[in-house]
């Protein structure tokens, strides 16, 4: 069943000037479980919430190191966010290959924005369900990138992506003066904070569904391991829950149909 | 393979530029070439330059076949476009490693670039931040062989002069003051005058700086003292 | 016209029974309704300026620019659906690199925006769907003076003296043509193209946007450049005053 004759195909337009293969790929991404972005002057955090199919199965890996300087968490089509991720890892190492030193986070960027349109181009492909976040540091500084199904491409003080992912843009909007001049430490718990408000209140964040990845200044990307995890969670855990966040935020409902 | 098929490739430079010579001071690198374009032995065009600018950081300078160094300069000019595109500007390092790649793979398939190589430059650690550049030499050969130095003197002056260099360099090592490296080069140009058929008294010296960037050099000309030539037995 | 739900708007390679080809129209209209981008060639340069949406504050300055530099002397300005114009851009970038290969000399602004053209072209005849996005190409040197041109959807391409494409396009072209533009210099273009956006925004719907520009011309030494977001403010600065003492007189 298709709502209107213009959204079989990623190669039609609509009347109104609209592809609506792009945008209901855009949705895919919105189901998958929410990741944070934020960077200071110095520092890059992601952060982002994992789901297990079940009790038996382990939480599905959502950060990845792409290089010593940049890492990227997924919100979306899982499996479709891996390709990506691996596709960085090259572009990352065909870079260091060339000139023996670290991609420029802008070149991953513009790399990115082509490889995503051309999704949205041509016929026998369909978008990728995915959204991802860069964070990387380079000369220019700390980068937070963040790309969507639509192959829009963007730079960010900022930003969150997946499901109820509202609620963390409005924490990070409400503060994102504080980030500029923040300690690594600081930021995590920012991230951390503005991830918590996607849950519903019956949720918490754990140190099995949390992903941190951290990069800066003289500290290459590293993914925090369970227990590290835990010491930052435990700072979080003292500030109080703002009621009303993920609640107000609409939470598509249904079951999922794949993986997020 | 069949004998029509066999690609031909120049197997000889034709119109050539002898010894590169660079050297370290404080706070960046200075690099001395003369200005004769040689055709086998015969000094064939005169004020022709050996440097390139490639931007603000980084200097080439090049002995060997000049029609592969504009080949080569070409290159360079768009890898410099490309950087820019992502609001970079190419670094010595960087570009060293990449025409390291380059002639490493030209020579693989036996169709080496005749240049030997000198990238100059400073090394930016981080954007608008003099204080942590470092100056840069790297050298490459035609068959991609390739390493960062101090001090360098190419082609025949790797005969005669890096010893020389060497010693220079040692009495005052990171020290030295411009002023001091480029007396070093004057000297060093003048030993090769006396020993390399090819090499000219009319030369330039480069530099890149921290602070003042890419400066190219004016031409300038040296004479040497002569009277040795009394005492040669080669001559009639 | 009686495209929707007749069978012939649903690929570029159908014509209708009148001869159109909607998916181009339908393409044109991704143009049409996104930000206003004003082009104008003066006395001594030529100046673009878009309106973009700002959704956020959590965007770093500058995200996501709509003008970009070809090579050192020629730029373009995207319009449209942004990563199609991104892609565009790519493109034209692409092939001046071709050029200055083979050449060994800056790709000139016609070859330029002809050969974006060409490729545009190709994607109305219905092998993949057509660019959302259109593209202004911009130069100026001392023999040639301004030149400005605009590759459409449809893969046309034209030369012209100032042109408007977006959401309040028609708006925009009857303010620039109370306007003397050949006698403006790049500095008073500036201005007015600040003036001219802001005159044409609705109100009520445009909000939280921004202004970008870019020049080429005299000043800038036949570079294309980005406007320095100082000049921009001052810019901004003078359109609203102008514009309070145009209300002031109604």
């Amino acid at each position: 069943m298709f709502r209107n004759q213009y959204d079989g195909d990623v190669t039609v337009w609509s009347p109104q000037g609209r592809l609506h293969q792009v945008e209901y790929a855009v949705e895919a991404m919105k189901q998958g479980s929410a990741t944070v972005g934020i960077k200071s002057e110095t520092h890059a955090v992601i952060v982002a919430l994992k789901r297990a199919q079940n009790d038996l199965s382990s939480h599905q890996k959502k950060v990845y190191e792409i290089d010593t300087h940049a890492g990227v968490s997924i919100a979306g089509l899982l499996s479709d966010g891996r390709i990506l991720a691996r596709y960085l890892q090259t572009e990352c190492s065909s870079w260091r290959w060339d000139y023996k030193q670290a991609v420029p986070i802008k070149k991953l960027a513009e790399s990115m924005q082509l490889k995503l349109q051309a999704n949205t181009q041509y016929y026998g492909r369909r978008p990728f369900g995915v959204g991802i976040l860069i964070a990387g540091y380079d000369k220019d500084g700390a980068h937070i990138i963040q790309t969507d199904p639509s192959a829009e491409v963007v730079s960010m003080h900022g930003t969150s992506i997946g499901a109820r992912s509202q609620s963390a843009r409005t924490y990070l909007e409400r503060n994102v003066d504080n980030f500029e001049k923040s300690t690594p430490e600081q930021l995590i718990v920012h991230a951390l904070l503005a991830l918590r408000d996607t849950l519903p209140a019956e949720e918490n964040l754990n140190a099995q569904n949390t992903s941190i990845g951290i990069v800066g200044k003289d500290s290459p990307f590293s993914l925090l391991e369970d227990a590290q995890v835990a010491v930052h969670l435990n700072q979080v855990s003292t500030h109080p829950r703002t009621t009303g966040g993920a609640a107000a935020a609409a939470a598509p409902g249904g079951a999922e149909p794949m993986q997020m | 393979m069949n004998a029509h098929d066999e690609v031909q490739r120049t197997l000889n430079p034709t119109c050539t530029g002898t010894s590169v010579i660079a050297l370290q001071y404080k706070t960046g690198v200075v690099v001395l070439t003369d200005r004769v374009v040689s055709y086998g032995k015969m000094a064939r065009y005169k004020n022709v330059s050996r440097q390139y600018k490639v931007n603000d950081n980084v200097l080439i300078a090049f002995g060997g076949d000049h029609a592969d160094f504009h080949w080569l300069q070409n290159v360079i000019e768009r890898q410099v476009l490309l950087w820019k595109r992502f609001d970079q500007d190419i670094g010595p390092k960087a570009l060293h490693g990449y025409l390291t790649s380059l002639l490493y793979a030209k020579r693989c398939k036996m169709n080496p670039v005749w240049n030997t190589l000198v990238v100059a430059g400073v090394e930016e650690e981080e954007k608008n931040n003099k204080e942590t550049s470092t100056p840069f030499i790297g050298v490459i050969t035609q068959k991609g062989c390739a390493y960062q130095v101090k001090h360098i003197a190419t082609g025949l002056g790797a005969f005669l002069l890096n010893q020389a260099v060497e010693d220079e360099w040692r009495k005052k090592g990171e020290d030295l003051s411009r002023e001091e490296a480029e007396a070093v080069l004057r000297k060093s140009l003048e030993l090769t005058l006396y020993h390399d058929c090819v090499a000219d008294n009319e030369f330039e010296i480069g530099r890149v700086d921290a602070t003042e960037g890419v400066v190219l050099g004016k031409e300038e000309k040296i004479i040497g003292d002569w009277s040795i030539a009394e005492t040669n037995c080669q001559y009639e | 016209m009686s495209s929707i739900g007749t069978g012939y708007d649903l690929a570029a390679s159908t014509f209708s029974p009148d001869g159109r080809i909607f998916q181009v129209e339908y393409a044109q209209k991704a143009v049409d309704n996104a930000g206003t981008m004003i082009a104008i060639r003066g006395k001594n340069g030529v100046v673009v300026v878009a309106d973009k949406l700002i959704s956020s504050k959590l965007y770093t300055d500058n995200a996501n620019p709509r003008m970009f530099n070809v090579n050192d002397n020629v730029g373009v300005a995207v319009a449209g659906n942004y990563p199609d114009g991104f892609a565009l851009k790519n493109y034209a970038y692409g092939e001046a690199m071709k050029w200055l290969k083979d050449y060994r000399e800056p790709m000139p602004i016609q070859n330029i925006a002809n050969s974006v053209a060409e490729y545009i072209h190709i994607h109305t005849l219905g092998i993949s769907r057509p660019f959302g996005a259109g593209a202004f190409f911009m130069s100026w040197n001392k023999q040639t003076g301004g030149r400005l041109f605009l590759v459409e959807p449809s893969g046309l391409n034209y030369e012209y003296k100032a042109w408007a494409v977006g959401k309040h396009r028609q708006a925009a072209k009857a303010e620039i043509e109370k306007l003397k533009i050949e006698e403006l210099d790049v500095n008073q273009l500036v201005k007015e193209a600040a003036r001219i956006i802001m005159v044409v925004r609705d109100e009520n719907k445009d909000k939280n946007v921004q202004i970008e520009m870019g020049w080429v011309g005299e000043q800038t030494n036949g570079k294309y450049e980005e406007v320095p977001s100082e000049v921009v403010t001052a810019a901004e600065e003078w359109a609203i005053a102008k514009l309070d003492e145009d209300d002031m007189d109604d």
